[in-house]
């Protein structure tokens, strides 16, 4: 970071006068620089909270007509709120358009790559085996006796409903295949239609679908308690009115299983918690499985393919289930393999045109 | 349609399929011309999102918050049967009733006791969970190597966990003998540790980045069928 400069009107208010000679001396030194200078005992909390202010400072800063002119700038730019055409400095419109039209760009190639796997199938990927912590969500489900009471948290709201709406329909499914007795909650208001949206899939027979939810209907032994209010207050209440053995948390954000898994360490220590997660907060999650608090995880939208396919291993030769479960791995393939290549392609274009060299404006204000 | 009916599930498909180019059509709002059109479609997406999204949010909270927990057990109680949980839902009207007077000056006062109430209960609850279910567990997993299969595992843990601390040192040290040596030494562990602060963040953001085209191609999953079945109609077929 470049040092700042002070204005001039905040130098003013800085008391750099030295106290007279025959004042009594203080142990703590003088601050000598910035804007603490002339001060005496300034940073020790004690000093400070045991002294007065006293009156000798004055308070009447000289303000120059650039300071008065940022400020003006600085009330101009709150009073105008988050206008959204800020263009750069120097830059014309028709250069905005092109930056524009250059992101435009981006979006369309990732797009109609990612779409094309939904429409034919391409075959290059394979089925996914699931990873360790995914096995372990896996056994410990199939151990479940009939009748067994399994708490589901459905915390994500409906925007997050297509990555999500994939893991819950493989537990979902997993949970009724064992005839367990399902009690439904959620954090957010609007978590308990998106799990009835979910079950209402799952008990509807669907053809012409490329849903992950399957065609093959089946419903189970649901007991729907709702909205909780309360963020971990109402996670708190849940875990100490609710008799249950295992609880699994769908979680668009690390926020809410953070919640769980903190509220189950000081009321419950006989609770298994599991957890579906989006890829997004699968990073934080990681800590919470490695330390035990989670027993097992599935994350994203692979890891509710890899786990469909071990619930129903014939997917694996059935090839019209095979490539429903598949293309939207291969999608995610094919888009990440576009976005690199875009990032490669835009470095060496930037570094080429020689845009990749600082400006002078940014060399002045980096200090080199 | 069914026999002259409408089919909701139809009409509620055709909606979200609708909306969903709504939304799509912010990247299209650059373009001279067209461009402010493009915009009103995304804005009108954004004003039904929230909009839907506050009035089902309130709906929830009256209908499965406010009647059974408040209402019903007030409803009992007046009738002759007393229940149980009417102390609790007396309460709560209560400090909810004092948080109303937030809205007048004078007497935004009595709203601080339901306020206090609120954020002292809030922090007691997160404050307890987050010593006992993240600090000391893990801690403990940090102390015990959990997850640590082989000894490159151990080392990595151990490594990385000191040099990520140390990343985060902002004493003054000094310049020469064994102090500056000791500096030295806590600039090169901080220079790893910050290194591994941003393959963190990285895989961060690459989590953030699969959720966005999962939802992208959720999104699609869900529009494609209808947008084949009208381009068949059409004539069209891929």
């Amino acid at each position: 970071l470049a040092p700042a400069q002070l204005p001039s009107w905040l130098q003013a208010l800085t008391p750099k006068d030295r106290p007279p000679a025959g004042a009594p001396a203080e142990e703590e030194p003088f601050e000598s620089e910035g804007i603490l200078a002339g001060l005496r005992g300034v940073l020790p909390v004690a000093t400070v909270a045991t002294q007065t202010l006293g009156a000798g400072v004055s308070i009447r800063p000289q303000v120059e007509p650039n300071d008065l002119a940022l400020a003006g700038t600085l009330q101009e730019l709150i009073a105008r709120g988050a206008a959204p055409a800020i263009r750069r400095e120097g830059e014309s419109r028709a250069q905005k358009l092109w930056s524009n039209t250059q992101r435009f760009l981006v979006f369309l190639i990732i797009a109609v790559i990612a779409i094309i796997p939904l429409i034919y199938s391409l075959g290059w990927v394979s089925a996914p085996s699931l990873p360790e912590a995914g096995n372990a969500m896996y056994d410990k489900l199939q151990e479940l006796k009939p009748g067994a009471p399994v708490l589901v948290a459905f915390d994500y709201e409906p925007t997050q409903s297509p990555e999500m709406d994939t893991q819950a329909c493989v537990v979902m499914r997993h949970l009724f295949a064992r005839k367990a007795h399902v009690e439904v909650v959620s954090l957010y208001p609007a978590g308990p239609a998106a799990a009835q949206a979910v079950i209402d899939q799952l008990s509807r027979p669907m053809s012409d679908t490329r849903s992950l939810c399957g065609t093959v209907p089946i419903t189970g032994d649901v007991d729907r308690r709702g909205y909780v209010p309360g963020q971990a207050t109402g996670v708190a209440s849940i875990v100490d009115t609710t008799p249950v053995s295992t609880v699994i948390e769908l979680a668009a954000t690390p926020d809410t299983l953070r919640w769980w898994a903190e509220q189950l360490a000081p009321h419950r220590n006989d609770v298994q918690l599991f957890a579906g997660v989006s890829a997004s907060a699968e990073p934080m999650s990681r800590p919470y499985v490695e330390s035990q608090q989670v027993k097992g995880i599935i994350a994203g939208v692979p890891g509710a393919i890899a786990y469909q396919f071990r619930l129903d291993p014939s997917s694996k030769d059935d090839q019209t289930k095979r490539q429903i479960l598949l293309a939207p791995l291969e999608s995610i393939a094919l888009a990440n393999t576009a976005l690199v290549v875009v990032m490669l392609l835009g470095g060496l274009i930037q570094l080429l045109s020689g845009r990749g060299a600082l400006s002078a404006n940014e060399r002045r204000r980096s200090g080199r | 349609m069914n026999g002259g009916a409408v089919d909701v599930d139809v009409i509620g498909t055709v909606a979200a399929a609708v909306l969903t180019f709504f939304v799509f059509s912010y990247l299209l709002g650059d373009l001279p011309g067209l461009g402010s059109v493009f915009k009103f479609f995304y804005r009108l997406a954004m004003h039904v999102l929230v909009g839907a999204g506050v009035g089902y949010a309130l709906a929830v909270a009256g209908w499965s918050v406010l009647y059974p927990r408040v209402l019903i057990p007030l409803r009992e109680t007046l009738t002759g049967h007393v229940d149980p949980t009417v102390g609790v839902a007396a309460t709560g009207v209560v400090l909810g009733g004092l948080l109303l007077f937030k809205l007048s000056r004078p007497l935004a006062w009595l709203g601080n006791i339901a306020t206090g109430y609120l954020i002292g209960v809030g922090a007691g609850v997160a404050a307890g969970g987050a010593v006992l279910g993240t600090l000391f567990a893990q801690s403990q997993a940090t102390w015990t190597l959990a997850g640590a299969h082989s000894l490159w595992d151990v080392l990595f843990l151990v490594l990385g966990t000191l040099t990520v601390f140390v990343a985060f040192t902002f004493t003054a040290t000094g310049r020469k003998g064994l102090a500056g040596t000791g500096a030295r030494v806590v600039q090169v562990l901080s220079a790893i540790g910050r290194v591994l602060v941003y393959v963190a963040l990285g895989a961060a953001f690459a989590g953030v980045y699969v959720a966005g085209v999962s939802v992208f191609i959720g999104q699609v999953q869900f529009v494609l069928p209808l947008v084949l079945k009208a381009l068949s109609q059409l004539g069209i077929t891929l």
